[in-house]
């Protein structure tokens, strides 16, 4: 019953939703069983990020040994930054001068901070790796030239040229490319959406 | 230079990441540790929100029993950190599964009917015949089921061509949009930090 369970709790929440969606749009009561369900799944995600909380502090507490870790005090500074940020989240208030502080001045400084070091990254991999030595390469390489060179001021210093023909592979091959690969992606989602459902595949269960 | 505490802090946490083009070094490490921490109490808070409006209130004040059910599939997914009951967790996520399933399979209406609607345009310029033998030619690409004739073999390859500017393009915009996060960091530390810059 370990696995028999978990299967036909799977189906039967998939089920529910589907048929509200396919065959009984008309019928109110299946659209409030959908949405219900939809309103539990929300809910149950939530207690997932207690989990994996859970996990890093487990993960973290670990480290904190400094005859095994040089570095003992990155696992203490991330454990209290987090309990820090959550608890003047959750009993101070989201308002107050602190948490706006951590979030505005420390939070947001830093994620973009990360995100703009990836550009020297891209750039880098990117000097290695394009190489024109065949069609399909010389076709990424130019792509990608035109659509950095039409984005900048300095594109449009060469003419009105440069921008258009940006916008051009932007709204035709760039989206023809894009749609082939949203549909084939689609079909594939589906296809493994519906051997979950199923319980042909059962991964999501685990080992015993 | 500015006296504001908070822009001081703002700058030593994008400079302590920049820190990481000269080399991996420790100080990266540990804002890296404590952007990980923020975040994950960031998390927490808003998804205590969540559940809190969601279920707790409704239940609570309202008596609307029924969100005890996913109350309970939520706390069922920590007997994972319990061996002898660990069996349990899989009880909520074959829940989770079951809705994001469903809604994957949904989704089939908005990624691949709609799709194919927006492809079917009149072939009367070419724009528009780049747009629908680019979609075919790159779906013939993607084309496992049988055996691939000549003529299927050369609409693929037209098809490889289509998704490689495709790729070139998403490649040109993922650039010069991590370029913008730079030009704003840049302009965060010379302008408001250290006035070097006007505003």
């Amino acid at each position: 019953m370990r696995k028999e369970i978990p299967l036909a709790i799977a189906f039967v929440t998939g089920f529910v939703v589907l048929l509200e969606y396919f065959f009984l749009p008309a019928v109110p009561a299946s659209k409030a069983w959908a949405t219900m369900l939809q309103q539990w799944g929300i809910v149950v995600s939530g207690f997932a990020m207690f989990v994996a909380a859970t996990n890093l502090v487990l993960v973290n507490v670990k480290k904190m040994d400094p005859k095994r870790n040089k570095e003992w005090y990155n696992p203490v500074l991330l454990l209290v930054f987090m309990f820090g940020m959550a608890f003047i989240g959750l009993f101070v208030g989201e308002r107050t001068a602190t948490y706006q502080f951590l979030f505005t001045k420390m939070y947001q400084p830093l994620g973009t901070a990360m995100f703009a070091l990836m550009v020297f990254f891209i750039a880098s991999a990117a000097q290695r790796a394009f190489r024109a030595k065949s069609v399909e390469a010389a076709l990424l390489l130019a792509a990608g030239i035109i659509v950095m060179l039409g984005r900048a001021p300095v594109g449009e210093l060469a003419g009105s040229w440069l921008p258009n023909l940006t916008n051009w592979i932007m709204n035709f091959p760039n989206v023809a490319g894009n749609r082939a690969i949203m549909m084939g992606a689609a079909l594939g989602a589906t296809a493994t959406a519906f051997r979950a459902l199923v319980g042909i595949d059962r991964s999501y269960l685990g080992v015993d | 230079m500015t006296s504001d505490i908070g822009i001081w802090v703002a700058a030593i946490c994008t400079l302590a990441m920049f820190s990481f083009l000269w080399k991996e070094n420790s100080i990266f490490r540990s804002f890296q540790h404590i952007y990980v921490g923020i975040a994950a109490g960031y998390g927490m808070v808003r998804q205590w929100q969540a559940i809190n409006n969601m279920a707790i209130t409704p239940l609570l004040t309202k008596g609307v029993t029924t969100w005890i059910v996913p109350i309970i599939l939520g706390v069922l997914l920590f007997a994972r950190f319990f061996k002898s009951i660990a069996y349990l967790s899989r009880w909520s996520v074959a829940f989770l599964i079951g809705i994001g399933g469903a809604l994957s399979i949904k989704i089939l209406e908005t990624e691949f009917i709609r799709q194919a609607q927006a492809t079917f345009v009149p072939m009367n310029s070419f724009n528009n015949i780049v747009l629908v033998l680019g979609t075919v030619a790159g779906l013939c690409y993607f084309y496992f089921t049988i055996k691939p004739s000549t003529a299927l073999l050369g609409v693929a390859k037209l098809g490889r061509y289509v998704l490689m500017i495709s790729f070139g393009a998403g490649f040109g915009n993922a650039v010069m949009g991590r370029v913008s996060l730079l030009i704003s960091r840049m302009q965060f530390l010379f302008g408001q930090w250290i006035y070097l810059i006007k505003m």
